[in-house]
């Protein structure tokens, strides 16, 4: 009927402004998610108290026991003036993902490139200009950029990070360690958005399988009642 | 047997029951389109009772608002369940208010003799939105915040008493602590009250004149030697039933999204109101939330603040005259012309296209879409005196189909 196509025309034009890309001049990876994973939430939570935590607060996961078995407590969180880092302190990220989305964390983390032009040295193809510094060169190493800032911006979200960025100082991590590195990280942030995953993805086939079942009970039921109803009216 | 006696003489819970569901009948032919009542008074029902949970955890404060409801979602044993059954409870409501309303447009509910019933409908729906725009300011998120702001300039504008009303409101020149206490009040105690009062009232009304039916045609027309309607059956058990397999359907698909998808990629729960409200960042687009999109939509579409206000009061009150710019002689659109027909589904779909620009950002294209839109929204209107006059309706049959 026109009228689905014209609901799935709508919807698809909308699902396209909502999901672009924002200021990202780079297309985003794809974050792999595997958060029924506890070990691997886990070292994602050890990684982001090792590195992040001198930075970034996560208040809202007081009580949660992954992250506190990986230290992350409220005495170590840091507490910044909204003055301070010129007026950008590094915000709290028990919430970023819903703000973000995995895929944007996932692809910003790994997209630094040197540049000196900018106070920290380097500048980020995901969030260009942004005050976070490089959290990774010891890590990761260090990337050049291999076209011209203009050529990038002209040809906004045509390339992958990886197709205009070239190591070119190794760091300790082999490429491969180093994406698995963020994606713990961006695995535990995603987590720590909405601890309620886990509960939810458990309880969810109960709830809807009891329903299910009671579905079947009272519709035999009901057409039980109304066959009668259907019956008679068939015979007048 | 003696208690039963003794409290049936003092109170007629039993001839309550008998009036209201064994000996109230109701068209058989009713179709899925009527299980929306008895879902909308579900709705109602579980946002009350998530609500009153939820009121235990929440405090209104500008320091304690947006914190309360997070450590709500993460410390408190199923606080997220009940967080997002009362955040995507408010939008199963509207989806269900709109399938109710859209019924009664399909099959001519709102005429003759159901004109009050269809007015203290509409004044269900205005509550329930002022009920759900009061509620969207308490969690304090940045949406929270500018959204309220919007929509009180929007009253602000009005000329000589829109300043001092906006003020009422908002209890301050401001929106501020004072404002969110406000809509806490307003949103816990008033709406709720007044809202339960009205939909009693709504029911009244309906036992009165009884249900319309998809072929539009009254069966009190037909009664038997004891004075009841051939082409009605007993609420209960019939109804009964039928609505407690709808009411199950509807939760299945109510917590199916509740348990994997629970902020409907934003549009239950928005992004940008996972920040904390922040009175000197503008978010880089204010969005209404989809139920409302549609009236934001005419809003912006026309050029003028306050003729944009104005049409969009008028957008919810013109319905309000339905019963009387129906002039067709039949009532279903099982019965009406081609051209009823055309003109609804132009309806629905202004209507649709009306929520899904006013979610979108303000381009050009957008704005004269949005003014197409808006004209044949009101056009539906203007055009059914004449339109249900002039068309080829067939004769509906003498007693109801099945
Ligand atoms: C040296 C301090 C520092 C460290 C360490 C640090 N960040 Fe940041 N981060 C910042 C600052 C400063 C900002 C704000 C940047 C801006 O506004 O441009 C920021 C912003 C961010 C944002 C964007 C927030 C938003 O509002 O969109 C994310 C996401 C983020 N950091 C993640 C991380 C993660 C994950 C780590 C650990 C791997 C980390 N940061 C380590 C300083 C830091
Ligand atoms: C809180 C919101 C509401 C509740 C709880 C509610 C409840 C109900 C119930 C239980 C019925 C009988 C079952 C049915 O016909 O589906 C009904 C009928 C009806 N309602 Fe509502 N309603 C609400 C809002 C509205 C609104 C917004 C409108 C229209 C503007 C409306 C108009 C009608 C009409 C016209 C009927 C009779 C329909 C017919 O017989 O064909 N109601 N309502």
């Amino acid at each position: 009927m026109a009228f689905n196509h014209w609901m799935i025309l709508l919807f698809s034009v909308w699902a396209n402004i909502t999901w672009a890309h924002g200021e990202s001049l780079v297309e985003l990876d794809h974050a792999p998610l595997n958060i029924e994973n506890r070990d691997q939430l886990l070292r994602g939570a050890k990684h982001f108290q090792q590195v992040c935590l001198t930075c970034h607060s996560m208040h809202y996961l007081r009580y949660d026991d992954i992250t506190q078995e990986a230290g992350i407590i409220k005495e170590r969180m840091p507490v910044w003036d909204d003055l301070s880092w010129g007026g950008r302190p590094p915000p709290d990220l028990s919430l970023i993902v819903k703000r973000r989305t995995a895929d944007w964390l996932y692809t910003f983390l790994r997209a630094y490139y040197i540049d000196d032009t900018r106070p920290t040295g380097v500048n980020n193809l995901v969030w260009p200009n942004t005050s976070m510094p490089n959290p990774f060169i010891s890590r990761q190493g260090t990337q050049q950029l291999l076209i011209s800032e203009a050529h990038l911006h002209d040809s906004k979200g045509k390339y992958r990070w990886s197709q205009v960025l070239k190591l070119d100082r190794p760091g300790q991590m082999s490429g491969e360690e180093f994406d698995q590195y963020i994606d713990d990280i961006v695995n535990y942030l995603v987590y720590a958005a909405d601890p309620s995953y886990l509960k939810r993805e458990a309880y969810g086939p109960w709830v809807i399988g009891y329903l299910l079942i009671l579905l079947f009970f009272v519709a035999r039921l009901s057409m039980s009642y109304w066959d009668d109803v259907k019956r008679k009216h068939h015979m007048k | 047997m003696s208690l039963n006696k003794w409290i049936n003489d003092r109170l007629p819970i039993d001839d309550f029951v008998d009036q209201h569901l064994r000996h109230y009948y109701a068209p058989k032919n009713l179709n899925f389109l009527y299980f929306f009542g008895s879902l909308a008074m579900l709705c109602l029902g579980i946002q009350i009772l998530s609500g009153i949970w939820l009121l235990m955890y929440y405090e209104p404060t500008v320091e304690t608002a947006f914190d309360s409801v997070e450590y709500l979602m993460r410390d408190i044993p199923f606080g997220w369940l009940l967080r997002y059954t009362h955040a995507a409870g408010a939008s199963a409501f509207f989806v269900i208010l709109y399938m109710h309303v859209y019924r009664a447009l399909l099959y001519g509910s709102y005429r003759k003799p159901r004109e009050l019933l269809w007015l203290l409908g509409l004044f269900l729906l205005i509550l329930v939105m002022a009920e759900s725009y009061t509620g969207y300011i308490l969690p304090w998120g940045q949406m929270s915040y500018w959204a309220a702001k919007v929509i009180m300039n929007i009253f602000g504008s009005i000329p000589v008493i829109g300043p001092p009303l906006m003020h009422l409101i908002q209890g301050d020149y401001v929106i501020s602590e004072a404002t969110l206490q406000r809509f806490f009040a307003f949103h816990v105690v008033v709406f709720p009250m007044v809202l339960l009062g009205v939909v009693f009232i709504h029911l009244c009304a309906l036992h009165t004149v009884g249900s319309n039916n998809p072929d539009g045609i009254e069966i009190k027309d037909n009664l038997d030697k004891d004075g009841i309607p051939v082409d009605g059956v007993p609420f209960h058990p019939y109804f009964t039933i039928k609505d407690i397999v709808a009411a199950v359907v509807f939760l299945i698909i109510f917590f199916a999204v509740i348990f994997y998808d629970p902020t409907f990629h934003g549009l239950i729960l928005e992004k940008e109101n996972f920040i904390p409200a922040d009175p000197l960042v503008t978010p880089p687009e204010i969005k209404p939330t989809w139920y409302l999109a549609p009236y934001y939509a005419i809003l912006r579409a026309v050029p003028d603040q306050l003729l944009g206000a104005l049409a969009m009061l008028a957008s919810l009150f013109i319905f309000a005259f339905m019963p009387w710019l129906d002039r067709a002689p039949v009532k279903s659109m099982r019965y009406k012309g081609t051209r009823s027909r055309v003109s609804l589904f132009l309806f629905v779909v202004s209507f649709l296209s009306l929520m899904v620009l006013g979610l979108l950002p303000a381009t050009p294209t957008n704005t004269i879409l949005a003014r197409i839109a808006t004209i044949v929204f009101f056009g539906f209107f203007l055009t059914l005196p004449y339109i249900t006059v002039y068309d080829n309706h067939k004769t509906p049959p003498d007693r109801v189909r099945m």
